[in-house]
């Protein structure tokens, strides 16, 4: 056994990284996360760490190109995303980004469910913890609400896990199906993966939370939780036909609330559920160009995500802003970061010779050649909706627009060269797709995006959404608004009930504290002076010796006034063991 | 009543409203000149067209749907807002519906 668990090496990254300082803590970061990724490049698929625990055999380390291939982007974007935080002094967040990207490495190396379940938890507190990392108004609730629902799903995820495994499904992750599992447990996991993939109508916590976030920690959520569930998704759910509606709902579902959203970094977040949707969609058609498209898009979303979300936070680090209606004419003042945003809009628009049009485009053949007409046409319209408004609308409003008079801080180097690193893996792709394609589980199935039919389609497509940009251009701009979505059910009514029933149960809880505490007092009286509580035995009572009159109990009571001499205990104690010794014999 | 809350007048009367015009002017020209120079590779010997449906074989069939789609997506989405969706922005903070 000569593999090293790439989870391993960060966690050991992580304990290092809490008592570092400075520069030091700086280098740690670097290279750990290095290290990570040279360890999951080492890794071959005869590696294999199984253990047997009670009976039962966890695999923590199942290598297969599928694994490996998470691994690699989830390895790589973490020496990228750390670059990008180089300049944090919180070692906090450091930790919290490091163990949370072994959670997620844990997961994607996990080969049975329980190890998985596991660190999907250490991923879901860890990034709890880069939530609260924000420094927003709106991060505390944000974050307990990321809570309140990751610790749903989760509790969904294992009670599917349980049912599972007793009804004899096996530990091992396989793909699951109505012959392998119950209903029940097939379904409860399904309800938990979905939770994570943030499938609608699970998905608000995205939205709510990520763009609360630090504008680092927001780097790191988007590669994480929601492309590990597309990995479990994979594993288990290929060919599940109601994942491929499901997909296609997400993808315009997250164009359409983009459209109307103001907040740069919650636009964006929605974009993150329209792109899982056409993987979600690709694991629904199952086969294996859609599969292997679904793994691909997975590996390009992570990149081209990740630099978008490092763009508008450097926007957010310059000006303090983060609404379309507050920012606009900045590009003179940061023309790097305007052109190193604009290779993420390109990428996760599906432009040519940029790593979405490699990824994107398997998906939606795979529906064509599976016949799937509505899927392929829809999947291209959500796919127009993310150019209008990722890639036009925007860095017209943050970077072009009407011009803002705006207080611009200067940018540290490290987030620049994070960016670079990003764009030029991003171009990397769309310049050499063959590297990836071979990745794959299926080697890409022999996709080549490069056809002149295809490479011409698309950009008409762009065109075309180009044109419609500048029809509507002045109905495009950014609205002071809220756009209500499925987290107003536990913001509104059910934060009202939930308000309502903390409420009832403290005064319940008050009034039995208060009956109890009014019980102990009089008890506590009667206790201090047993002759009270048995004043109606008072004729037994023994009398004061003077005068030999009956007096009712003294309102203090002295114990020491009716104590019996010992020599009567002692004859009590006899006489009552005699008739128990008798009673017995 | 918390409909309506378009920031975008804000460009009224401003030099940014002025050039807007213009900008959107050369975005529409600059895209039509592109588009019909992509719709002449399509029809032409260079394009082996290896579509599976007949609107794959329609030339600028993407160029259209492209525009149809965006406008679509737009007049859709706020509709949807503003009927439905959009409230003010401290609408969670103020706690009322």
């Amino acid at each position: 056994m000569t593999a090293i668990h790439p989870a391993l090496v960060l966690l050991g990254t992580a304990a290092v990284v809490s008592v570092a300082r400075g520069r030091l803590r700086q280098i740690v970061l670097i290279f750990g996360a290095v290290a990570s990724l040279v360890a999951v490049s080492a890794l071959v698929p005869e590696a294999d760490w199984a253990y047997p625990v009670s009976g039962v055999s966890l695999q923590l380390l199942r290598v297969d190109p599928l694994s490996r291939l998470f691994g690699l982007i989830v390895s790589l974007i973490t020496v990228i995303g750390v670059v990008y935080s180089l300049h944090v002094r919180r070692s906090t967040e450091h930790v919290a980004i490091l163990l949370y990207a072994a959670g997620s490495l844990g997961v994607v190396f996990a080969g049975d469910w329980l190890t998985a379940f596991v660190f999907w938890e250490v991923m879901g507190v860890a990034s709890l913890v880069v939530i609260w990392h924000g420094n927003f108004p709106g991060t505390a609730g944000a974050g307990f609400r990321y809570l309140f629902v990751h610790i749903s799903g989760g509790a969904l995820f294992f009670a599917g896990i349980l049912l599972h495994v007793t009804d004899g499904g096996g530990l091992a992750i396989e793909p699951l199906n109505a012959a392998t599992t119950t209903g029940l447990g097939y379904w409860l996991i399904l309800a938990g993966v979905a939770v994570n993939a943030a499938i609608p109508p699970f998905h608000a916590w995205l939205t709510d939370a990520y763009p609360e976030a630090s504008v680092t920690g927001a780097v790191f959520l988007s590669a994480y939780t929601t492309k590990t569930a597309v990995y479990v998704l994979l594993r288990a759910f290929p060919g599940t036909e109601l994942l491929v509606w499901a997909g296609v709902f997400m993808a315009l579902y997250g164009v359409v609330y983009a459209v109307l959203e103001n907040d740069i970094r919650r636009l964006l977040g929605y974009h993150i559920v329209s792109q899982v949707g056409y993987m979600v969609a690709g694991v629904g058609m199952g086969t294996m160009l859609a599969t292997d498209g679904s793994a691909a898009h997975a590996f390009c979303h992570i990149l081209y995500k990740a630099l978008l979300l490092m763009g508008v936070g450097a926007v957010i680090h310059a000006t303090g802003r983060r609404t379309l209606t507050d920012l606009g004419g900045i590009w003179r003042q940061m023309p790097v970061v305007v052109g190193l945003y604009l290779v993420g809009a390109f990428s996760i628009s599906g432009v040519p010779l940029f790593n979405g049009f490699i990824s994107k485009a398997m998906i939606v053949t795979a529906a064509a050649d599976d016949g799937r007409v509505a899927v392929e046409l829809l999947l291209t319209l959500a796919s127009i909706g993310t150019f209008l408004h990722t890639g036009l609308k925007l860095p017209y409003f943050t970077f072009f627009g009407p011009r803002c008079r705006l207080d611009i801080q200067p940018i540290p180097r490290n987030m620049i060269v994070a960016m670079a690193l990003g764009a030029t893996c991003c171009i990397a792709l769309g310049l050499a797709p063959g590297w990836l394609y071979a990745q794959l589980p299926s080697q890409g199935v022999g996709y080549y995006p490069y056809r002149v039919d295809h490479v011409v389609a698309s950009l008409q497509l762009l065109l075309g959404t180009g044109l419609g940009f500048w029809f509507l251009l002045a109905k495009l701009g950014g609205q002071s608004t809220v756009s209500l979505d499925t987290d107003w059910l536990y913001r509104r009514p059910l934060s009202v009930v939930f308000d309502r029933s903390v409420g009832g149960a403290a005064v319940c809880g008050r009034t039995v504290q208060e009956r109890t505490q009014a019980a102990v007092v009089r008890l506590r009286s009667l206790t201090a002076n047993p002759l009270q509580a048995l004043a109606f035995f008072a004729v037994l009572m023994p009398t004061e010796s003077a005068g030999g009159v009956r007096r009712t109990p003294a309102a203090r009571y002295d114990e020491n006034r009716y104590r019996l001499p010992v020599g009567t205990t002692v004859f009590w104690v006899v006489v009552g063991f005699v008739a128990l010794v008798l009673l017995v014999w | 009543m918390e409909r309506g809350y378009h920031r975008s007048k804000r460009w009224r009367g401003t030099g940014f409203a002025m050039s807007l015009n213009r900008t959107m002017t050369r975005g529409i020209v600059a895209c039509l000149v592109a588009g019909a120079g992509l719709v002449a590779v399509e029809m032409s010997p260079l394009n082996n067209a290896h579509g599976t449906h007949w609107w794959h074989h329609l030339p600028a069939f993407d160029l259209a749907y492209g525009l149809v789609g965006s406008v679509v997506i737009v007049v859709v989405s706020k509709v949807i807002g503003s009927v439905w969706l959009q409230r003010r922005d401290t609408y969670y903070e103020d706690g009322d519906g």
